[in-house]
């Protein structure tokens, strides 16, 4: 007996052993890998918004790299002949569906997040000056309206979510119409300048090597006006454009390059140039319907500064000998706005305000400067035309211009048609995970079939 | 001085004690090699038989093993006598002459046995103790007659009547060692020796005997009261009727109780054909288990789905169980995705990277059995991370016995088994047509262009393969060892690719009679080349160039040592292949313990505490090398990229439990209650580093002038208590069995709440006495278990990057998940098990049902809200499913013996509650066909752009990558020395996403692009035809993936050992082979290979062709050696 209770004890020790073991002991593991929203949003501090601030670089760049060969295919600057990649087809036949990819939209939203959860927590972030806190809230600001006006461009008449700043489990934003989307833009606009005026002579976060004329708030409000011209442009506000340019840094005489320029890079961490690739062929038109340079046997001068002829290549239905040279390595630069095109947004405002003078005078500035072309010594008839052919040649491969500005005019399919049945899409719908947390389905829920090649109207 | 130097003997005496007292005894001797113990020390022998003289050891005895702990100063000896006798329980009787009872003695030891204090108590005192059968010990003047050793592992208690035995093989008439001889209705028993022969203590009054060996049919034998000798032929038990199922963590009961269908696989079926990895002997041989490799690929790259589909993004994978040890089944891409950007720029690596699994790191041949729990009824003891399916993995060990030395050699090699083709060009005008104008200055002159087989080109090496291994085993009857070595060497079709292996095994068990314990030490190093393949964006792998390179240009290697640029492309696939290497090595220790302490060892009652755990460590690395010489190197300006990836893996698992088997007098039921708890860690530490721009020929990733760094880090605590009780009655027919298991996980939300997971079942074996069917088993189960949320699934998270080398923060994608749980599965399964015509035949039949709930979903946010998914539990997923199994001995004779073994699998799965929208867990957009994620529809159905005869475009199902069923069928056939075997493993239905195809047919290349078809009244081109419906009618590219394939084939023979003369002496066999794998496919699929996965190892994404690893078939000649 006494051997069996002996026993018993040892067995309960044991047992005791094994349970001890596993008895509820706290098995934490924390994030090992990435820093932590909720962290952020506890003990918002001038570090973790800094790193917000500089990320809508990041997030810009991409976004604007995005666009650069979705639009671009769209407006025929240029095409993605990858057989890997195998989705040609989905650019220029379409249908454009919800359920089709590469639709920058996710990219801005992505940006707005990060600005909202920066903009709710900046209020709190003791070590940051109010300044300091004002020149970041109309940095901020000034971000989100670009990415907002990416998307307003591309969905137009579709409109656009923008009260985003929603709780997860909350209905999704409703749709705002065309017109009080870009109201909204518009708004924000004014609203970073109130903020960057009351935001000191410094930013608290460092600004990349490519916005360096734009590095006190004072310069980057000439950035917000340059944007906001553009958004006027959209909206046809042809007067406005006028004052906002006025505020921007355009510089007629200046260098035609200079402005607020992405870079990319090798360096761990930071991305290289997407659009650099051997895949991307230019629209072969681009040579033969350049305009001839003063002398009268060379093309465009522009033609030869962007585009290379190589041995002629078909895929999927596109042939072309002509590819760019605006991005030859991995750390090209991409422009975001320069100069040439706030020249030219001024001659776009110019001839919608009917100041034909001060339009003629602008575009033979783009004309001799860049193109090497010979002035004009009066307005074509189709001066409208001249205009889409400078920025065309100006603009091209730098974000989709061609695709916008086209539409903006009417004239999408007058754009070069290589097969008939190419189609010219006016917009892009809705992602699909938008779609899905809808009822009813909005407009920029449908099927966008495009429209064949010289459809009158568009 | 006296009683230091006993005490030194005592210490000397107790060690020898303690491991081998009785038979061993005599051969022990002093340090002075004088005189041996058995000078000294006493004997414990049997009272003497009735009718006989003869006297057994009784040093085994239970009493005498006793342990305790004495502390004795200079007291009377029958005084110490007496303190022995009441610590350990039992009577001392003696008469006073024999000893002097006055003599004051000293004696301090902690936890000595009953048999050493009286040892050392009566050193040199001219006694032996006599036992009897109720423990009684009586001194009696030294006994000078011979003493019969009882086998060690004997138990002795209340036994007087002593059997002598002999067991052996029916076929080989040769003894057979390590058969278990049981005492029906008690827990008492012995095992044979080496040569066949077993003693063993009986009652008086008959008694029934149960042997029973691995391997071999269980036979019981009465014995009836006069019978004091028994002979035993055994039967080999071909189709494993009373093979031994792991049921829980330390215990197992036998096929014939089991009340689940667990899928077993012996090492003769896993090595039929020699294979890579242990899933590749796997495939077809098992009813349920769906095993698919994802390419052709050297080294591995396999995936298991038990069951059907159990999890959308939970881990996919069963749980591996070596030897108690959890172990690793780890895919870490190769980080080819840095090359290919496959899943875009930006990131190494992807999961589209053609990954090996490192299960790739087992020897088959190491293995003993497998035994595959599918479902969560019979895996519910493993807890919340069993709700795939448990693959336990048992590793062969030695066996008492002289030492048996097996040896093999082989060499093969592989061969391409499958070309794509190219289409044929005949003029220029149709060649501009595919090529541009390119292609014109090839049909100069009215010229049809000489023609390339680049298939062949690129994958038709067939270099050399060997395999050389051997093993060894043996060991005393309580000490046995096994190690085993391997170097393997399988060469690749492809330039550069390869698979090699070695390993080192070495087991060591010892038992002593109260603790026991075996150890395994696992080492391996594999090394694997897998070439450059799969989804691409910048046509550099293999596939993803070859479609659009027409077969009129020579890529061959120039003179000068060139290659060839390729005009109308990026890449040359000849010059990647022998200039890019893509390799990993693997180093890996896999070491397991279990240690036994019988605590309690009676005839109603054993309980024990088994602690098993060990750990499972390796160092991989993978490095990429691309150098700048390679056309796509130049063409993307990176001139050069190589990635180097360095991971850290650490498992590490104990389990203690306490096993108690209850037997009560008369033996009406055995219960058998395990008790326990486990805890586990899982560490996983990945780096890599990325260099681009090399300089020189140098691959170190830092000498690029662009470097980028990664490092991704895992880390998962895991916690679990469990409980089960096995209850086996109604003379071994009924088995009851209910578990309950309590798991808690750092992968979690709320780390510290226990997730409770019980399971239950029954088994009943209906006697009919029809020499037809003489036994049919019905069985139910039903259990849960659970699939923990992978890490990093519950945080919301913050991705830090630089722009421009400032640091920044972007929006990660995933909010957090305050309440992440585990999935938890619910499996009822039923079925009957027939034995028919004396077992030569068995049929089993299962069917079963699985229901997942709070199942791991993705809620796809609306893209404006700017994050893009929330991981969150619910919704439903239900999968049923059918498995038979059958098994025939259609031959049995003499020199002849034919089986068949056939499986059939068939399961479908449902998602039958989604609270989420629908969402694609993993693969392409529609356009190219989705897995979509939808109520109401399987969970592996593809949906596609549809166009409605209107010409609207919509979106729906266009097929399924889940089969209508599975087939396996073995025969094996032994006539004499000749051995042939051959497995055919075959699937109905299930569709592949053959983007292969609509890349060829996009290069306007494919081999039937220009046959012609009629569509309505109009003649077109195949593949002009393909391409045309795509992307508005996706199905085009969806095609049905049914296959038969001839998987395993051996032809083998058994020298005559005679042959050798007397070189043969030590023999044991000489066996000649011939094998080979996946030999033939018989499929309707156009694409390389219908078993492929461009996304890996995946819960739903799986078959999608997207420019694989070339399949191949695989040869080996084989000589085997045992002696």
């Amino acid at each position: 007996m006494c051997r069996t209770r002996r026993q018993l004890q040892r067995l309960l020790q044991l047992l005791g052993v094994a349970v001890g073991v596993t008895a509820c002991a706290d098995v934490m593991v924390p994030d090992l890998n990435n820093a932590s929203v909720a962290g952020f949003q506890a003990n918002p501090t001038a570090a973790g918004a800094n790193a917000l601030a500089v990320g809508l670089f990041r997030g810009t760049r991409d976004n604007t790299a995005a666009l650069v060969e979705t639009l671009g295919m769209f407006g025929r600057e240029g095409y993605e002949m990858s057989g890997a990649r195998g989705d040609l087809p989905l650019y220029i036949v379409g249908p454009l569906t919800p359920a089709t990819f590469y639709l920058g939209w996710g990219g801005q939203y992505a940006d707005l997040r990060a600005a909202n959860i920066l903009l709710d927590a900046l209020g709190r972030v003791g070590d940051l000056t109010a300044p300091q806190q004002e020149a970041m809230r109309g940095f901020v600001q000034t971000m989100e309206a670009y990415d907002l006006t990416q998307i307003a461009a591309t969905r137009d008449t579709f409109g656009l979510p923008i009260a985003v700043d929603v709780a997860p489990t909350s209905p999704p934003a409703p749709i705002a119409t065309k017109a009080d989307a870009y109201q909204h833009i518009l708004n924000l606009l004014d609203s970073a300048q109130t903020h960057l005026q009351n935001g000191g002579t410094s930013f608290s976060f460092q600004i990349p090597s490519g916005f360096s004329s734009f590095n006190t708030p004072a310069t980057f409000l000439t950035l917000n006006r340059a944007l906001r011209a553009r958004v006027d442009l959209l909206l046809n506000d042809d007067a406005s454009a006028l004052t906002d340019i006025g505020g921007s840094f355009i510089n007629p005489s200046g260098d035609l390059s200079a402005g607020a320029i992405f870079q990319f890079s090798n360096n761990s961490g930071d991305e290289t140039n997407p659009r650099f690739a051997p895949y991307y062929y230019a629209e072969p038109s681009l040579v033969t319907d350049a305009q001839l340079q003063t002398g009268g046997t060379q093309p465009d001068a522009r033609v030869g500064q962007k585009l290379v002829p190589v041995t002629s290549f078909t895929f999927d239905g596109i042939t072309s000998n002509v590819q760019f040279t605006l991005y030859t390595s991995t750390n090209s630069p991409m422009p975001m706005i320069r100069n040439e095109e706030l020249i030219l947004m001024r001659a776009e405002a110019e001839i919608g305000a009917g100041l034909t003078a001060a339009a003629l005078s602008d575009i033979n500035i783009i004309r001799t400067r860049s193109g090497n072309l010979p002035p004009l010594a009066a307005p074509p008839a189709d001066f409208v035309g001249e205009l889409l052919y400078e920025k065309r040649y100006s603009l091209i491969w730098e974000g989709g211009k061609s695709w916008i500005d086209y539409r903006q005019h009417g004239r999408l399919t007058t754009l070069p048609n290589q097969q008939a049945d190419m189609r010219f899409f006016p917009a892009l719908p809705f992602p699909l995970s938008d779609c899905q947390a809808r009822s009813p389905q909005p407009s920029g829920c449908g099927t966008v079939a495009g429209y064949p090649a010289n459809t009158p109207g568009h | 001085m006296v009683a230091r130097s006993r005490l030194m003997l005592a210490g000397l005496g107790c060690a020898a004690l303690l491991t081998a007292v009785g038979p061993h005894v005599s051969a022990q001797t002093l340090a002075d090699g004088s005189r041996t113990l058995a000078d000294h020390t006493p004997r414990f022998i049997s009272e003497p038989l009735r009718g006989g003289a003869i006297r057994y050891d009784m040093s085994g005895a239970v009493v005498l093993r006793h342990r305790i702990t004495i502390d004795l100063s200079s007291v009377a000896l029958a005084d110490a006598l007496n303190a022995v006798a009441t610590l350990g329980a039992f009577e001392v009787s003696y008469s006073p002459d024999l000893i002097p009872p006055g003599k004051l003695v000293s004696l301090h030891a902690q936890g000595i046995t009953v048999a050493g204090a009286l040892s050392e108590l009566l050193l040199d005192s001219g006694v032996d103790v006599q036992l009897s059968p109720t423990g009684h010990a009586t001194l009696i003047r030294r006994y000078t007659g011979d003493v019969t050793p009882l086998h060690p592992k004997t138990t002795v208690s209340r036994q007087n009547r002593v059997i002598q035995g002999h067991v052996t093989d029916l076929k080989s008439g040769h003894g057979l060692g390590d058969v278990q001889i049981q005492i029906k209705g008690t827990a008492l028993g012995t095992h044979s020796l080496a040569d066949g022969a077993f003693t063993i203590s009986l009652a008086p009054g008959a008694a029934t005997l149960v042997f029973r060996r691995i391997g071999y049919q269980q036979i019981e034998r009465l014995v009836p009261p006069e019978e004091n000798t028994i002979a035993i032929a055994m039967v080999e038990d071909v189709l494993k009727l009373d093979q031994t199922v792991i049921t829980g963590v330390a215990t197992g009961v036998s096929k014939r109780n089991l009340a689940n269908d667990v899928g077993t696989v012996s090492a003769e079926q896993l090595t039929e054909v020699q294979s890579q990895t242990v899933e590749q002997a796997l495939q077809g041989k098992i009813a349920g288990a769906d095993i698919a490799a994802n390419s052709g690929a050297p080294g591995g790259g396999m995936q298991v789905r038990l069951r059907g589909t159990s999890s959308i993004i939970g881990v996919s994978d069963p749980l591996y169980v070596m030897d108690g040890v959890i172990i690793s089944n780890a895919a870490i891409s190769p980080g080819t995705n840095a090359i290919t950007k496959a899943a875009g720029g930006g990131q190494v690596s992807s999961n589209e990277d053609n990954a090996t699994n490192r299960i790739a790191d087992l020897d088959p041949n190491d293995i003993e059995n497998i035994e595959v729990l599918k479902g969560a009824s019979a895996a519910a003891i493993y807890g919340s991370k069993a709700a795939n399916g448990v693959v336990v993995i048992t590793t062969k060990r030695g066996h008492s016995g002289s030492p048996k030395i097996d040896m093999a050699q082989l060499f093969g090699f592989s061969s391409l088994s499958k070309e794509l083709g190219s289409r044929t060009f005949r003029d220029s005008a149709s060649a501009v047509g595919a090529f541009g104008q390119g292609a014109a200055p090839y049909f100069a002159h009215g010229m049809v262009p000489r023609t390339f087989n680049h298939d062949e080109e690129l994958a038709g090496h067939e270099p050399l393969s060997f395999q050389t291994r051997a093993s060894v085993g043996g060991g005393t009857d309580q000490t046995q060892y096994y190690a085993s070595g391997l170097n393997e060497h399988d060469g690749g079709i492809i330039t550069n690719t390869y698979f090699d292996k070695q390993s080192a095994n070495i087991k060591l068990d010892q038992q002593f009679p109260l603790f026991s314990y075996e150890i395994g030490s696992h080492f391996s190093h594999s090394a694997s080349g897998r070439g450059l393949t799969n989804n691409d964006n910048i046509t550099a792998t293999f596939y993803a160039a070859m479609p659009f390179i027409p077969n009129f240009l020579d890529l061959r290697q120039l003179p000068n040592g060139t290659y060839p640029v390729n005009p109308f492309g990026t890449s040359n696939p000849l010059q990647t292949a022998a200039l890019l290497h893509n390799d990993e090595n693997t180093y890996r220790y896999i070491g397991s313990a279990d240690a036994t302490l019988n605590i309690l060892n009676t005839e109603q009652q054993r309980l024990k505490l088994v602690a098993v755990g060990g750990l499972d460590v390796f160092s991989q690395q993978n490095h990429l090398y691309s150098p700048p010489e390679l056309q796509f190197e130049q063409a993307f300006g990176t001139n050069g990229t190589s990635v180097l990836t360095n991971t850290v893996n650490l498992f590490t698992n104990i389990n203690l439990a306490l096993v108690h088997v209850f037997t009560p007098r008369g033996g009406a039921f055995t219960a058998t209650t395990t008790l326990g708890g486990q805890q586990e860690t899982r560490n996983e530490n990945l780096n890599t580093g990325l260099g681009q721009h090399l300089s020189g020929d140098l691959s170190n990733i830092d000498k690029g002038t662009t470097s980028q760094l990664f490092e991704q880090r895992t880390n998962i605590v895991d916690k679990g208590l469990f409980a089960q009780e096995e209850f086996l009655t109604l003379n071994d027919r009924l088995l009851l069995t209910a578990g309950v298991r309590a798991d808690q996980s750092s992968n979690n939300a709320h780390v510290n709440t226990l997730y409770v997971y019980p399971k239950g079942s029954a088994s009943y074996r209906i006697p009919l006495n029809s020499t037809i069917l003489p036994e049919l088993k019905v069985r139910a189960a039903v259990g849960e278990s659970g699939n923990e949320p992978q890490y990093g699934f519950k945080f919301g998270e913050l991705n830090s990057y630089n722009y421009g080398g400032l640091p920044l923060y972007q929006i990660g994608g995933q909010i957090a998940s305050p309440d992440l749980k585990p999935e938890r599965e619910l499996e009822v399964e039923g079925g009957v098990d027939l034995t028919l015509f004396k077992g030569r035949a068995t049929l089993g039949i299962t069917g079963y049902q699985k229901r997942i709930t709070d199942l791991l979903l993705q809620r796809v946010l609306p893209g404006s809200f700017g994050d893009t998914i929330e991981i969150l539990n619910g919704g439903t997923l239900r999968t049923r499913g059918i498995e038979v199994e059958a098994s025939v001995v259609a031959l049995q004779g003499r020199h002849v013996q034919w089986t068949i073994d056939a499986n059939f699998a068939k399961d479908a799965s449902l998602v039958t509650s989604l609270p989420v929208a629908p969402f694609s867990p993993a693969g392409f957009p529609v356009t190219f066909g989705a897995f979509e994620i939808q109520q109401g529809k399987s969970p592996t159905q593809i949906i596609g752009n549809i166009t409605l005869p209107n010409g609207t475009v919509t979106t729906g199902q266009i097929g399924d990558v889940n089969p209508d069923y599975k087939v396996g069928l073995a025969n094996t056939i032994s006539v004499g020395p000749f051995h042939l075997y051959f497995l055919f493993s075959a699937q109905k239905g299930g569709d592949d996403i053959n983007l292969t195809e609509l890349l060829y047919d996009l290069g306007k290349n494919t081999a039937d692009y220009a046959q012609p078809m009629k569509v309505g009244d109009s003649t077109v081109m195949k593949g002009a035809y393909r391409v045309s419906q795509w992307p508005t009618h996706t199905a085009i590219y969806v095609q049905d993936a049914s296959f038969i394939k001839l998987r395993e084939v051996t032809l083998s023979y058994d020298l005559p050992i005679a042959l050798f003369g007397p070189i043969g002496r030590g023999f044991r066999w000489a066996t000649l082979s011939v094998s080979g794998r996946n030999l033939y496919t018989w499929t309707n699929y156009v694409g390389m290979d219908p078993e492929v996965s461009n996304f890996g190892n995946q819960n739903i994404a799986r078959n999608v062709d997207v420019g694989p690893f070339p399949p191949s078939r695989v040869f080996w000649f084989g000589v085997n050696l045992g002696f």
